[in-house]
């Protein structure tokens, strides 16, 4: 059966190696690198738009950003709340009446990167008291290196990319990993520059939230 | 510690972590380095627009990271490929329509000649027109029927039936 449907096109090779030659685009290379780079952005951007309308649902059912709801997000949240160019509008001061908790860090630095999975517990601990967490990323390569990195290892709190606002706020410097806690008023109460400890920064927090539970 | 080195260290944390996790387990660009160039020049032959083919390239690995078909990965790619170049030529036909009646002329001769083909492509049938280009390809007769959803027995049948429609069409505009 088969060997007479083969059978029936005897000289398929050859009208295929003629269509082949007709079909043909010289002087062409596709560039690849560009249309990946165009793929990617692409992609981010549609699938902006489903995050953008999946948290339109899920704001429906959740009247506040439940613990699961933040775990769940991680990548959607910042993708929405802070997508790239918007990062320059980023304030610390917009957060002013919180206890605020500032880590500087980079996909390529180790010890940031060992920081992260504990800050995530703590800020996901302490989310209920008003203590916020922000994680703010000096890679050069932007949203590009950031994005896949936290995509695959998910943290609680959202990442901003730096800017001079932020720089402003918190008075950093030029090491990383940097962690900042600013109080209610906004002022840098602790400075870790390089690795902090998980009880330096439990014993600072109790001490502020025990502070103005007082006042 | 050089800040360069560790970048390149930890450049393997690329968008294909997240695309791997989402995709589950297929290495989305390691295919997309793979296969682009293929699909491109694929749409290039039949829409003749570098430019224009280049950037369909790009939206048939969008369609592919939503869905993938049944069969190889290179084969799905070509077939939708091949169906959105042809969408493309029919809206131009449709377009070359609508602008004639404003008096454009069309270059000819040369120009049309080489064209024969694009030409020939777009009076054939759809499905003429899959086979054949996507014969061409290298897919086997396994995988036309797969993707093209077709019965595997029927294959040789319609793929010769295809040729002999492009050779009478094809005769029709470049009489050579």
């Amino acid at each position: 059966m088969k060997r007479s449907t083969v059978d029936m096109i005897p000289n398929e090779a050859e009208f295929g190696k003629r269509l082949k030659t007709l079909l043909e685009v010289k002087e062409w290379t596709p560039d690849t690198e560009r249309a990946f780079q165009r793929f990617k952005q692409r992609r981010v951007a549609k699938r902006r738009w489903v995050t953008v309308l999946a948290l339109a649902t899920l704001g429906l059912f959740a009247f506040g950003p439940t613990r699961a709801f933040t775990q769940k997000c991680v990548e959607a949240c910042v993708a929405v709340l802070r997508p790239g160019p918007g990062t320059a509008d980023f304030d610390l001061a917009a957060w002013k009446g919180s206890i605020v908790v500032v880590n500087y860090w980079a996909t390529w630095c180790p010890p940031c990167l060992e920081e992260m999975p504990w800050l995530s517990e703590l800020a996901a601990r302490y989310a209920a008291q008003g203590v916020k967490v922000v994680g703010v990323s000096v890679d050069e390569r932007g949203w590009e290196a950031v994005r896949p990195y936290l995509a695959a290892h998910p943290i609680t709190y959202p990442v901003v990319l730096d800017s001079p606002k932020v720089r402003e706020g918190v008075g950093a410097g030029n090491a990383i990993p940097l962690t900042v806690i600013l109080d209610r008023d906004g002022e840098a109460v602790y400075r870790q520059a390089g690795r902090a400890k998980k009880e330096d920064l439990e014993t600072q927090i109790e001490r502020l939230l025990g502070a103005s539970k007082q006042m | 510690m050089s800040q360069n080195g560790q970048v390149e260290r930890y450049r393997s944390v690329t968008y294909e972590a997240a695309e791997v996790i989402e995709r589950g387990g297929e290495d989305l660009e390691s295919v997309f380095r793979a296969e682009y160039p293929g699909v491109a020049r694929l749409i290039g032959s039949i829409v003749r627009d570098p430019g224009r083919a280049e950037e369909l390239a790009v939206e048939v690995f969008l369609r592919w990271g939503k869905r993938s078909g049944p069969g190889s990965a290179g084969a799905w790619l070509r077939r939708v490929a091949v169906r959105l170049a042809l969408d493309e030529l029919r809206k131009r036909k449709r377009w070359e329509r609508v602008s004639g009646l404003f008096g454009k002329n069309r270059t000819e001769g040369a120009a049309e000649r080489r064209f024969a083909v694009t030409r020939t492509l777009e009076a054939l049938k759809k499905r003429d027109v899959e086979l054949l280009v996507l014969r061409t390809e290298g897919l086997s007769y396994e995988e036309l029927a797969q993707v093209l959803g077709l019965n595997l027995a029927s294959v040789g049948t319609l793929l010769a039936r295809a040729r002999k429609s492009f050779e009478e069409e094809y005769r029709r505009h470049d009489p050579e």
